[in-house]
């Protein structure tokens, strides 16, 4: 038993070891670099808490997007997905006028959830009963939803909203924490529950390894990968919430390209896009990473530009890392 | 040196891996014109040997001479200069492309200078190699469409395509059936008489008597023996493999028949098989046989919900059963372990504990979750009762050899309760030493009540271990021998369908 958990922790330290070890790294070197006279430094407590806060969405849907990619598929509807979440319902909230918002902002949650689940299910529907590849079936519902986004809005965001709409996005439920931040945290512990002590995160596993084999070892493999796109689709509609919260609108244009930023925080966390191996944990790691990096060049003042090309190099240096590892 | 009368000599080529001594001073000699076995049980070094000599893996120390020359493989490429070819297992051909392109793969010949492909000479000079092998194929045809003999055809010329002087084949007989067997040693004849040097790979002592000049026996990493085939018997070579004497190959046991357990009443599947009725009772193993083709695994896996049937009725302890999805078999008490133990019996980048559970994870759930303690002890007891060779229960799979992977599979089916076992080629890939265990496994399995039926194209062993032969013949149950009635020579009479239901 001593043996086992030693293993385990061996394990633990080579997979998320030097993913850690750059994360330090780079708020160490931001910290040196960006040094003022008038602030906290970069490394201080509340820095950090705030680009947590920004990376919440972004982890939100990472998680999801872990299980996809862990079955051996992938999800690109999410960054449309995430404006139509918003999109709903920020108009339903706009139609109470002022009385009994909570009400409606509960509501509005309500419809977009279930909108999430009818989007996940048509996923999971196009890609278990027809066979169709998941990156076909996903890219053509991340065209129709943007489109659907676009249609029932007009093209324009939807505002102004009620103050409370801005609960989730903004509201600090201990000082320096945000709703949105407890949420992330709620739905990563939640992940990590899922994947490695329940029936269905073994599942998920056994698919990505070797599809066939989990099949003639009795898996249901419709019902598993089904249930892993409306997860997906489910947690980026809580991701699109927090996004028109923070934000004050719901607006059809947000999270364009975001699936592909999602994508790359889960594959520096050493998850691999051929399925089968992967973490929640190294997924949170590879999303720290990646949104540290882009705070972090922000705060010595290289601009956007600047933070492309080194997300890129960053990508890259990740995978090849993991290759390394695999020799 | 030169002018040796080897056209490959290896000597005390030694190999180290973390961990272990793959290889300890081994040796190899091959003369021109020579077909020389390499037996030896897995993890011998036999594969090490070959890909060192294949320059896909740099030896710690030793010398390689080819025609006498001392030679340094540094690549693939160097090998595939120095006149080694390999013919793996898995071929690699690319399936879209046409045969004369695959032969001609990265060395298409070109119009003059120019970039374009002369495709003339092209398939001209494929229909030549083909034709000098006395192969018939048509050189326009995508290699996905041909069977998997004539695929390792097209290996083959690919292989004299770049004047190979030597040629390793590993395990080519393993996916053959008979026919193509034949044909198979035929084309090795006209390569040794060709003067080509051949080393041959195989599980199958018979085809060492049918077709090997020479045998070297490799154990432990190290070098046994070298000696003429017609020199040696099955049981000296297994002895020399195994180290010691192994009392008996089928370990054959008898217990008293019960019940009958499962029972298939006219199942068919279009395209497939038709009309196959048998039943299996305790107490007993039945095997299933017939050429490859027959329709064998099929049969198998319309009775275990992975392919649909057409028409039938499975019975279990008497009853009907529906099963239309794995999930229905297992609930009834099935198992299947398959024929291809990779790619459909075990998740490779799982661990020995989480390949054990996977069948039936929900007696392990406690709440919502997965009780992992529970896991864990499930998992050791099996590994103990099994004796499955492996570091730890978290080991991953991937890294057991054939025959504890073939046992982790057993686990699997043992910790769902299996009633009715289903066995397909259990020994596939499984050296001799290992085989031995897995039949005492089976009778261990139907003393306690257990009904097997073992799918199997190795006939000694269906004679050896089953009390009752089940023989297709082109999708159709052909006929049925009892244990004291059945030789080789009337399966396969059966088989080929040369005579009805005896």
């Amino acid at each position: 038993m001593a043996e086992a958990r030693t293993q385990a922790f061996k394990r633990a330290l080579i997979a998320y070891g030097p993913l850690l070890a750059a994360l330090i790294l780079e708020i160490a070197v931001f910290e040196l670099l960006g040094r003022r006279q008038d602030n906290p430094g970069f490394a201080s407590i509340p820095n950090l808490i705030r680009v947590l806060g920004q990376s919440a969405e972004f982890g939100v849907m990472a998680v999801g997007m872990t299980f996809v990619i862990i079955t051996g598929g992938i999800d690109l509807s999410i960054g449309s997905l995430m404006a139509c979440g918003g999109v709903v319902c920020a108009m339903l909230v706009k139609r109470s006028g002022g009385d009994a918002v909570a009400l409606y902002i509960v509501a509005g949650w309500a419809a977009a959830l279930v909108l999430g689940a009818l989007s996940g299910s048509i996923s999971g529907l196009l890609i278990t009963r027809f066979d169709i590849p998941p990156f076909i079936a996903t890219l053509a519902l991340m065209s129709s939803l943007r489109g659907v986004g676009n249609l029932i809005t007009d093209g324009k965001p939807i505002s102004p909203l009620p103050d409370a709409y801005q609960w989730l996005g903004r509201q600090q439920i201990v000082p320096h924490i945000p709703v949105s931040v407890a949420v992330f945290l709620i739905v990563l512990a939640g992940g990590m529950l899922l994947l490695n002590h329940t029936q269905f995160g073994r599942h998920v596993r056994a698919i990505g390894g070797n599809e066939e084999s989990a099949r003639l070892s009795g898996v249901n493999i419709a019902r598993v990968k089904w249930r892993v796109y409306i997860l997906c689709s489910m947690l980026t509609i809580i991701a699109g919430l927090i996004l028109s919260s923070r934000l004050g609108a719901g607006s059809p244009k947000v999270g364009m390209g975001d699936e592909l930023g999602v994508i790359a925080a889960v594959v520096v966390g050493g998850t691999s896009l051929s399925g089968g191996r992967g973490s929640i944990g190294g997924t949170f790691v590879g999303l720290l990473v990646v949104s540290m990096l882009n705070s972090g060049l922000t705060w010595i003042g290289v601009e956007t530009f600047g933070q492309q090309v080194t997300l890129g190099l960053v990508i890259l240096a990740a995978v090849l890392l993991d290759k390394l590892k695999s020799w | 040196m030169a002018n040796s009368e080897f056209i490959l000599e290896m000597l005390q080529i030694t190999k180290r891996f973390p961990g272990v001594l793959a290889l300890d001073k081994a040796n190899l000699a091959l003369r021109p014109g020579e077909v020389h076995c390499l037996l030896g049980e897995n993890g011998a070094g036999k594969s090490t040997m070959m890909k060192i000599l294949a320059g896909a893996q740099p030896m710690d120390s030793g010398e390689i001479f080819i025609d006498g020359e001392p030679v340094v493989i540094t690549s693939p490429h160097h090998a595939q200069q120095l006149g080694i070819s390999m013919i793996y297992q898995e071929f690699n051909l690319s399936p879209y492309l046409s045969v004369a392109e695959n032969i001609f793969l990265g060395r298409e010949p070109r119009i003059g200078r120019s970039p374009f492909i002369d495709w003339k000479r092209m398939y001209r000079d494929s229909e030549e190699i083909l034709k000098r092998i006395r192969v018939d194929l048509d050189v326009r045809r995508p290699v996905n469409e041909l069977s998997v003999a004539q695929q390792q055809m097209v290996e083959i010329a690919k292989a004299l395509s770049v004047q190979a002087k030597i040629i390793v084949m590993d395990e080519p007989s393993a996916t053959l059936t008979d026919h193509e067997l034949v044909a198979l040693f035929d084309l090795i004849r006209t390569l040794r008489a060709s003067g080509i040097g051949l080393i041959y790979i195989s599980h199958r002592l018979e085809e060492v008597f049918e077709i090997g000049d020479q045998v070297t026996v490799m154990r432990d990493g190290q070098h046994v023996a070298t000696k003429p085939a017609s020199s040696m018997t099955r049981e000296s070579i297994i002895r020399m493999m195994v180290g010691r004497e192994l009392t008996e190959e089928y370990p054959k046991e008898f217990f008293k028949l019960g019940e009958e357990r499962l029972r298939v009443e006219g199942l068919s599947r279009e395209g497939a098989f038709k009309d196959v009725s048998f039943s299996l009772r305790t107490g007993e193993i039945v095997a299933l046989t017939g050429l490859v083709g027959a329709g064998r695994t099929e049969v198998a896996r319309a009775i275990f919900g992975a392919d649909r049937k057409t028409a039938g009725q499975v019975y279990l302890d008497g009853k009907p059963a529906e099963i239309r999805s794995p999930q229905d078999a297992i609930k009834n008490g099935l198992g299947l372990l398959t024929e291809d133990r990779k790619n459909q019996g075990l998740v490779l980048g799982m661990t020995v504990r989480e390949n054990t559970t996977l069948s039936n994870l929900s007696a392990l759930v406690k709440g919502l979750f997965i009780n992992r303690k529970f896991e864990r002890s499930v998992a050791e007891k099996y590994v103990h009762e099994l004796q499955i060779k492996t570091p730890s229960i978290e080991q991953v799979v991937q890294n057991l050899s054939g025959g504890n992977q073939q046992k982790v599979v057993l686990a699997k089916w043992l910790f769902t309760q299996s009633r009715v076992l289903i066995f397909d080629e259990p020994t596939r890939g499984i050296d001799v030493g290992a085989k031995a265990e897995i039949f005492k496994l089976m009778n261990a399995l139907v003393s306690r009540g257990v009904a097997i039926l073992m799918i199997s194209s190795e006939l000694p062993e269906v004679l050896g271990m089953c009390d009752r032969v089940l023989v297709m013949h082109e999708g159709r149950l052909a006929g049925q021998l009892m244990r004291n009635e059945a030789s080789q020579e009337k399966i396969m009479h059966l088989a080929t369908g040369m005579s009805s239901a005896a």
